[in-house]
């Protein structure tokens, strides 16, 4: 039964990277605009960051070692200390626009202005992760986030045509009118794939894995996990493109609030409707920035070899604790300053794509080291998948910002 | 270790360059902003998509299917996007300022309709509130792919 408990820290993980504040909106939109053609690049990212986050867990599970211990290790302090400046300021970016989905989505249950409910938000934030050991984070928002399944069953209720639907899965791109909206979609297909494989999911669920107390008797459950939990989390990434087109395409919407996300289950299902989905997303957002915050202050604790973990407690591991609360206000004050959460989120995707290459290199080198992994050395196949999916990311990487330019921000 | 070091120092350069690119590709645009309709027709994109949005929400509050909390902050929010990208309009360079007051009149137009849904009215079973900001999403419609074709 503990062993099953386990699933939830796959499941947090991957439905605080996969329905974030960013992901949702990118991935309405991105059925709105384009159809299913962008399924393909969600399976493409699923099964990537599945390669990368079963890695991080084995690594974790067999030489105890977390994700930033090993880019300061591989790589040296000074370049391993630009990719913690990175990281940390994607995190605090993305930490930031799920603290404003909070206050979006409770100002949609209470009419509370929003800069108040910023600060609920902080509170509630600060006192779940002071309170709660991190089991029991992974299993209230990992189970709470679950509620997002609301969505793929009205997704699934509205598909007009399966057939069209399995079809995006193929890699194709659409019919278009102009060269800016291929790179429209272009700059989808790179958003869509970093904020799938989002670098902070291999932080927080190798770091995760250590707080568990993994060994290598847990290579195995490892595999389950991610299996699991990334492909229920992708399955509600398909859901949402799927509403994107069933839903928003005919109406000529391009989804810019998270409430609108639960419009399709209101109307599916009335009131009671709303709410379960109005829930899903609260603990879907709640999720990500506990996730977010975690991994900026792990990085940090692990790149400058302090005490860290929540296992620990607070007093035993007191500059990881005060990273992480210093994480959380200064997220909350960043949005608090007014800067649309939407727009904040989907910068930070966009930048989070320059550090996958910097963060996966690094583990895939010790995944594939047997004098540090011993038998539990990366297979023949996870290591061509591995290199596969660097080359790729790296590509991604070198196309994100110019494209990101080139479409005035992703609008067109 | 070399191996890595010698990768990452590959990879920040090669990352350096594509944003320096980037960055020039933004800078080219700056000389010529006098004669650029994308901005323009961007903004009525957004005004387009958020008067949809509130046909939306309108048919869902009118329907009795979503909570008057949800109603009211849904069209505040959208009000507030609807602020913004008003105010983009007014940016236009003179010689669109026809089309831009074209579209200024129908924001202004959903503004209003934006903000009586936030007042909570009776809810209207013929559905015609909806079918009003429905409208107003089809005429900036049909702005932006003319605007688009001038491109």
């Amino acid at each position: 039964m503990e062993k099953a408990l386990e699933l939830f820290l796959g499941v947090l993980t991957a439905v605080g990277g996969f329905v974030e504040i960013g992901e949702l909106t990118f991935s309405l939109n991105a059925g709105a605009r384009f159809g299913y053609h962008l399924l393909s690049v969600i399976a493409l990212g699923t099964v990537g960051i599945i390669v990368y986050c079963e890695m991080a867990g084995r690594v974790a599970a067999v030489a105890g070692q977390p994700v930033f211990n090993l880019i300061r290790e591989r790589v040296g302090v000074s370049l391993g200390a630009v990719t913690l400046v990175a990281a940390l300021a994607v995190n605090i970016l993305t930490c930031a626009a799920e603290i404003g989905g909070i206050a979006l989505v409770w100002q949609l249950l209470a009419p509370i202005p929003y800069r108040a409910w910023v600060a609920v938000a902080l509170v509630f934030l600060l006192v779940a992760v002071w309170v709660l050991p991190f089991k029991w984070i992974e299993r209230v928002f990992g189970l709470g986030g679950l509620l997002m399944i609301v969505y793929l069953v009205v997704a699934a209720r509205d598909v007009r045509d399966w057939a069209e639907l399995l079809a995006g899965f193929i890699p194709s791109a659409p019919k278009l009118e102009s060269t800016s909206q291929y790179m429209l979609f272009a700059y989808y297909a790179v958003a869509l794939l970093s904020s799938v494989m989002l670098p902070y999911e291999t932080y927080f669920y190798a770091s995760g894995a250590i707080e568990d107390k993994w060994t290598p008797a847990d290579v195995p459950i490892n595999r389950v996990i991610v299996i699991v939990g990334f492909t229920l989390g992708s399955l509600l990434a398909v859901a949402l493109v799927s509403l994107g087109v069933t839903v928003f395409d005919p109406l000529h919407i391009e989804p810019q609030v998270p409430g609108v996300a639960a419009l399709p289950v209101a109307l599916a299902f009335g009131k009671a409707g709303l709410l379960v989905a109005l829930a899903g997303l609260f603990f879907a957002f709640a999720g990500a920035a506990i996730e977010t915050c975690l991994s900026g202050a792990y990085s940090l604790a692990q790149f400058f070899g302090w005490p860290w973990g929540r296992f620990r407690g607070h007093a035993s591991a007191p500059r990881f604790t005060i990273a992480w609360i210093a994480t959380f206000v200064l997220a909350a004050l960043l949005i608090a300053s007014g800067v649309d959460p939407v727009t904040v989120v989907e910068y930070s995707i966009v930048f989070s794509v320059v550090i996958l290459p910097l963060t996966y290199f690094p583990l895939l080198l010790v995944a594939g080291d047997p004098r540090v992994m011993g038998r539990h050395v990366n297979g023949r196949l996870s290591s061509w998948l591995g290199w596969f999916y660097l080359v790729l990311v790296t590509i991604t990487a070198l196309a994100a910002i110019p494209l990101l330019v080139l479409t005035h921000g992703g609008r067109g | 270790m070399k191996r890595a070091t010698r990768w990452t120092r590959f990879a920040h350069r090669a990352i350096a360059v594509s944003v320096v690119a980037a960055m020039v590709v933004a800078a080219v645009p700056l000389l010529h902003r006098h004669s650029d309709s994308a901005p323009l027709r961007l903004a009525t994109a957004d005004l387009r998509s958020q008067a949809a949005e509130a046909a939306l929400v309108a048919r869902a509050w009118d329907s009795r299917r979503a909570t008057g909390a949800f109603t009211r902050a849904q069209a505040e929010q959208l009000a507030h996007r609807i602020v913004d990208a008003r105010s983009d309009v007014g940016r236009a360079p003179v010689e669109l300022s026809q089309t831009a007051g074209s579209v200024e009149a129908i924001a202004d137009a959903l503004l209003v309709a934006v903000r009586d849904l936030e007042a909570l009215p009776a809810p209207d079973d013929s559905g015609r509130r909806g079918d009003r900001l429905a409208g107003l999403a089809d005429g900036l419609g049909a702005i932006e792919r003319a605007l688009a074709r001038t491109e």
